[in-house]
């Protein structure tokens, strides 16, 4: 599915609704015409006398109806001006039909491309969405897809009107007095190469002076957080004087940019200038010793009006060609966003188990993970198996390769070489939305939704009832501060969950975990802001109701993970060292270490 | 608008303002003079005159060439005097952020502090360039405009006069139409933005939940809120184009009209010969002024939101600034230090809320200080008082017994090596970063600091080592941005150290081999340490365990566990 897909859909409305526009550029075209006519018919008695054909034709159509006043004069202008106000007034329910249809098919567009964007983008894996960058899909969904509606309304408004009235008003022009003609057709090119040279250096100028924007606010940003440090560091005068730099670089792209955009009018109006200048030369000489100067004098006010036209438009199509560049440009991305095939996917076809107490949950056998094809394995060649019921614990500090290891119990990610099964099947043979709803994982970050605690719970179950989600609560031990609230679970969650403390967090993350019937948990270091008491009575509870549940315990904290039937010592993406908490005192000295380095000496004896 | 931001940044450019207005003038009688005179060369080309024709012709390029001119040179002056006010404003904000007290500081919020350089910058640059063009041109054009028309043909002019705010007033209504619709699109655009950033940014929480079809069906029905919005905003938007191009062609119908009977009639009868004259390049002339005198009212009224902004920009602006600096009292200077005493010291954020009362201890020389708690016992505010961030209600804090009020504040910071929980990186090197401590340190130096701080390992697996750019949001791990903290304090080689949960997010092992790098650094030296983990403070001197404000319980680790109290029950539960 591309985006171009998206536009065939609304092929009829993009076709009809500029079509609408020409009637409107046409009656445009006509009102100086028509005017010029009404002080024809004034100067002339006879039509047939007007040097112009077509002025000529139009005088007709206007005597054509019978006089509504006793004076032939008055009553052509009267006649005259009323078809231009008719015309006015057509030419506008028209264009507002028009204007409708653009309305209604550009937002349909964006819609769609958006939902489309978006339904998209929830298949790709963490993996795949880091590869463009969360920010960057972000922009493709609200800017990007803003940029390709704003072009298809200027499409459905401009593309026929702009050059209509700008090819019309310059045959108009040249039917009325060739020489003024010619003098169009010159200025025509010359003001687009003044207008794109303007616009183009100066979004170039805008363009560098965003990126001191930047600047100046990334280094204010750093110095307002660092503000204690400034003190304490007595940096105030250093500070200023790094800071002016930065304002100065500011100060002289700026500078730069008014030299170019107060260009812009100037030279506008020099052009024009010259226009009206050489449009009063060459429509006026011919006036000297003329019988038909009156003529002239109505035509040259019908070419001033025509040049306001073709300048008026001119602009307008530059400005068409920016934001037709800018919806390209965002189709593009749009596009490379859709393009993407998402490789973690649930096929339909797989096949679900069920197994006993005992029997093997998690097999792995040499398994290795590169984030990179060439690039070193975050884990590399890991052997072993969990055992349906066990409670396994994972240790290991930073860079260890736990996180990894998790990714891959629930398939956020694949693995990239060795044997993967679950319950005796190849994981990918195994349905993944039967996988996903049979392993809970607990993360560290314990990551909230703007909501409620009540919305929040029903991530872990839509349907859960509130007595099933108290219950939650309360194994978690989170209920014991969300009963203070007023309004229970229903109290309001913001900014992710920054109104609770890391360790309300992971309890409440704890519960909506724990809402629905799993196979495993994987508690991701996810009781890390707990204190040890109420890590304890957290791990009490879920052992007493979740007798038969698998579980599996990353953690860097030792208490965490000592009561664990096995535990497996995490370095560098490898098990250097497994058995249970006695059994890796004895044998492993950094897992000795590490407990050393937790658990105070005096600690052991007490 | 505020007296005092325009007396204190633009007034200053007086000349600058005096030329900006002397080439507006003249710009404008030369633009508009325009259809004046060629309307004048029509009837002079009719009157077969031609001398006057050659004569107007002249006028007419000389006055567009001082239009050229002019034009250029206000533009560019009111940008330039825009761009330094801005300048200046943007330099005094900034000083201001470090000149007054971090208790001020902390009143604003980050967001606010920050929107002060860039969005109200932004607001004042663009209220004050368009105050200079479009206001002070505006003004003038519709004033130059209306003379002339009077001048040329009363009658029609009021007519324009009275016709042409049609336009306006249409325009106007239109946009204030459409304005309400917009701002319920970009709400609704701002909820769609935050549900998508939300589940983008948790990508992996919501797959793990099997959520992801939950949260497409909330997306789709918000686009469909946001859609029918558009579609009304959008539709109403396009109205303005449409319906002032029909304002504008009924005017130019009716004048034109208007015109053209008047030319008729101007020669045969008296009444209206006497009234106005009118004639062809008149009315062409006319016809200009029309189309051109509504263009000024719309720049006007457009600018009167920009004009709106930048008000409220310059009064927050100016509120900051007039915030009063940090008063130093003290005079003294202080090395060396070592000894600290509380003084039966109170203090509180929050008038309504005791948080410190009367807490008194002694810290000696060469003692190394543990304090311990839960959160919210005030360990951090002890820190803030320590430092002078925000000073007592009551209560003395002696420094070397010296009061703290009488030293010369970054006399007394200097003595103190701080690392905080909350860590600070600012965007350039590793080695910058962490040179920030010391200014002139040479490179080995540094580096050394950062073989202390066990950052040398990370910093080794980079590509290009500690020439690696780093900033406050990029990728490093908290644990690492702690060490690069730390590895400031160990460059700095303070009198005193302070830890404020330092090593919070660092694995136990490296911080085990961090606190002994810091135990040879302070050897000797006073330092003072909070912390969570209690295995990093059992070999203090002295512990101080806070609650609510108080010290409930004090003494060395054997001691406490004797008690059988506070520190007791918390040490015990982590082997249980």
């Amino acid at each position: 599915m591309k985006v171009v897909s998206i536009y065939k859909k609304h092929l009829p409305a993009m076709i009809f609704g500029p079509m609408l526009k020409i009637v409107e550029a046409f009656f445009d075209l006509l009102i100086p015409l028509f005017m010029k006519a009404i002080i024809d018919l004034q100067n002339y008695a006879v039509i047939d006398d007007f040097p112009n054909k077509l002025t000529g034709y139009i005088a007709k159509f206007i005597r054509s109806f019978s006089p509504w006043v006793s004076d032939r004069a008055l009553s052509d202008a009267l006649i005259g001006g009323t078809f231009i106000l008719a015309m006015g007034i057509v030419g506008f329910l028209i264009t507002m039909v028009s204007q409708f249809i653009a309305a209604i098919t550009c937002v349909k567009v964006g819609t769609e491309i958006r939902n489309t964007a978006y339904l998209h983008t929830m298949k790709l894996s963490k993996r795949e969405r880091e590869k463009i960058g969360n920010d960057r899909i972000n922009t493709i969904l609200n800017n990007d897809t803003y940029q390709v509606q704003q072009g298809v309304l200027i499409f459905v408004r401009l593309i026929i009107r702009a050059p209509l009235v700008l090819i019309g008003a310059l045959v108009f022009s040249f039917i009325l007095n060739v020489s003024i003609g010619f003098i169009f057709v010159m200025i025509v090119p010359i003001i687009s190469v003044i207008v794109v040279f303007v616009m183009y250096r100066s979004s170039n100028a805008y363009t560098r002076i965003q990126g001191e924007v930047d600047n100046v606010s990334s280094y204010t940003r750093d110095a307002l957080l660092g503000n204690k440090v400034i003190h304490a560091f007595d940096k105030k005068e250093e500070e200023s004087s790094e800071f002016k730099k930065v304002n100065n670089s500011y100060k002289y792209r700026a500078m730069n940019a008014v030299r170019i955009t107060s260009l812009v009018n100037p030279l506008t109006f020099a052009i024009i200038s010259l226009a009206m200048i050489m449009v009063v030369f060459f429509g006026g000489t011919p006036m000297f010793d003329n019988p038909d100067a009156s003529a002239l004098a109505s035509t040259i006010m019908a070419e001033v009006q025509y040049l306001g036209q073709i300048l008026f438009v001119v602009m307008q199509l530059s400005n068409v060609v920016l934001i037709f560049t800018k919806a390209r440009v965002s189709r593009h991305r749009i596009d490379s966003l859709l393009m993407i095939n998402p490789s973690i996917i649930d096929d339909e076809k797989a096949l679900t188990k069920e197994i006993n107490n005992g029997e093997c949950l998690y097999s792995f056998n040499d398994v290795s993970y590169k984030y990179e094809e060439n690039g070193n394995a975050a884990i590399s060649k890991i052997t072993f198996d969990i055992k349906k019921g066990q409670s396994i614990g994972f240790i290991g500090g930073t860079g260890s390769g736990k996180s990894t290891l998790i990714s891959l119990f629930n398939r956020l990610d694949d693995i990239s070489d060795g044997k993967l099964l679950y319950k005796g099947m190849d994981i990918k043979e195994y349905r993944l939305k039967k996988l996903r709803d049979e392993v809970g994982v607990v993360s560290q970050k314990a990551t909230l939704f703007n909501g409620t605690i009540k919305s929040n719970l029903q991530i872990g179950r839509f349907d859960a009832s509130e007595d099933e989600m108290i219950h939650a609560l309360t194994i978690s031990d989170a209920y014991e501060f969300v009963s203070k609230y007023d309004d229970g679970i229903n109290h309001e969650v913001v900014d992710q969950g920054k109104n609770y403390s890391g360790g309300q967090r992971q309890r409440l993350s704890i519960a909506r975990a724990l809402l629905k019937k799993r196979e495993v948990i994987i508690f991701d270091d996810s009781t890390s802001a707990l204190d040890l008491l109420t890590e304890k009575r957290v791990r009490e509870n879920i052992d007493k109701e979740y007798q038969d549940m698998t579980k599996i315990i990353v953690s860097q904290r030792i208490s965490s993970v000592m009561n664990c039937d096995e535990i497996y010592l995490l370095n560098k993406g490898q098990i250097i060292a497994r058995g249970s908490h006695n059994e890796l005192l004895k044998l492993s000295p950094v897992y000795k270490e590490i407990y050393e380095s937790q658990i105070a000496k005096e600690g052991a004896s007490l | 608008m505020n007296k005092a931001f325009l007396k204190r940044y633009v007034f200053i450019y007086k000349k600058d303002i005096a030329l900006i207005c002397l080439f507006v003038v003249l710009f404008l009688i030369s633009q508009l003079s325009q259809p004046f005179i060629i309307g004048n060369m029509l009837d002079h080309a009719l009157m077969n005159d031609k001398q006057t024709f050659v004569i107007e012709m002249v006028v007419l390029a000389t006055l567009s060439l001082v239009g050229v001119f002019s034009n250029f040179a206000f533009e560019y002056l009111s940008g330039v005097i825009t761009q330094k006010v801005i300048y200046q404003v943007r330099e005094d904000i900034f000083r201001k952020y470090n000149s007054i007290s971090i208790e001020k500081m902390n009143q604003y919020s980050l967001g606010d502090l920050l929107q002060l350089e860039i969005n109200d910058m932004e607001n004042v640059s663009n209220g004050i360039f368009a105050l200079f063009k479009s206001f002070l041109e505006g003004i003038i054009a519709i004033l130059v405009t209306i003379i002339i028309m009077l001048y040329i043909n009363w009658l029609l002019a009021l007519g324009v006069i009275l016709l042409t705010p049609l336009s306006v007033i249409m325009s106007r209504f239109v946009g204030k139409f459409s304005h309400t619709y917009f701002k319920k699109q970009s709400k609704l655009q701002a909820e769609l933005n935050s549900i998508s950033v939300e589940a983008i940014s948790n990508g992996d929480i919501l797959s793990s939940f099997n959520y992801e079809e939950e949260s497409i069906k909330k997306y789709i029905a918000k686009d469909e809120e946001l859609s029918k919005e558009a579609k009304i905003a959008q539709f109403s938007a396009s109205w303005i184009n449409p319906s002032t191009r029909l304002v504008n062609n009924t005017i130019y119908a009716i004048i034109g009209i208007a015109g053209i009977i008047m030319i008729s009639y101007s020669s045969n009868n008296v009444l209206i010969s006497l009234l106005a004259i009118m004639s062809v390049g008149k009315l062409s002339s006319f016809l200009s002024y029309t189309s051109q005198y509504s263009k000024p009212f719309n720049d006007i009224s457009s600018i009167i939101g920009e004009y709106e902004a930048m008000k409220a920009s310059i009064d927050r602006m100016m509120k900051f600034l007039n915030e009063e600096d940090d008063v130093d009292e003290g005079d003294k200077t202080l090395n060396n230090l070592s000894s600290i005493i509380f003084d039966n010291v109170s203090f509180s954020y929050d008038k309504n809320k005791t948080l410190i009362e009367g807490f008194n201890t002694n810290i000696s020389s060469g003692m190394k200080v543990a304090i311990v708690g839960p959160t919210g016992a005030g360990k951090t505010t002890l820190i803030n008082l320590l430092m002078r961030f925000y000073d007592p209600d009551s209560g003395i804090i002696k420094y070397n017994d010296i009061n703290g009020k009488e030293i010369k504040k970054s006399s007394l910071r200097s003595n103190f090596g701080m690392v905080l929980q909350e860590t600070w990186i600012f965007k350039g090197t590793i080695l910058e970063n962490v040179r920030y401590a010391k200014r002139n340190a040479t490179n080995q130096k540094v580096i050394e600091a950062c073989q202390r701080a066990h950052l040398d390992e990370f910093v080794s697996s980079l590509p290009q080592g500690y020439e690696t750019v780093i900033s406050s949001n990029d990728g490093l791990s908290e644990g690492q941005r702690q060490m690069i903290s730390i590895a400031r304090v160990m460059l700095a080689n303070p009198s005193i150290i302070l830890l404020d949960e330092a090593t919070s997010n660092v694995d136990t092992r490296t911080e085990k081999l961090i606190i002994n790098s810091f135990d040879n650094m302070t050897k000797g030296k006073t330092s003072i340490v909070i912390a969570h983990r209690l295995s990093t403070i059992v070999n203090a001197d002295m512990i101080l365990v806070l609650k609510d404000g108080n010290v409930i319980e004090q003494g060395n680790h054997e001691q406490l566990l004797k008690k059988k109290g506070f520190y007791y029950s918390m040490y015990i539960s982590q082997f249980k």
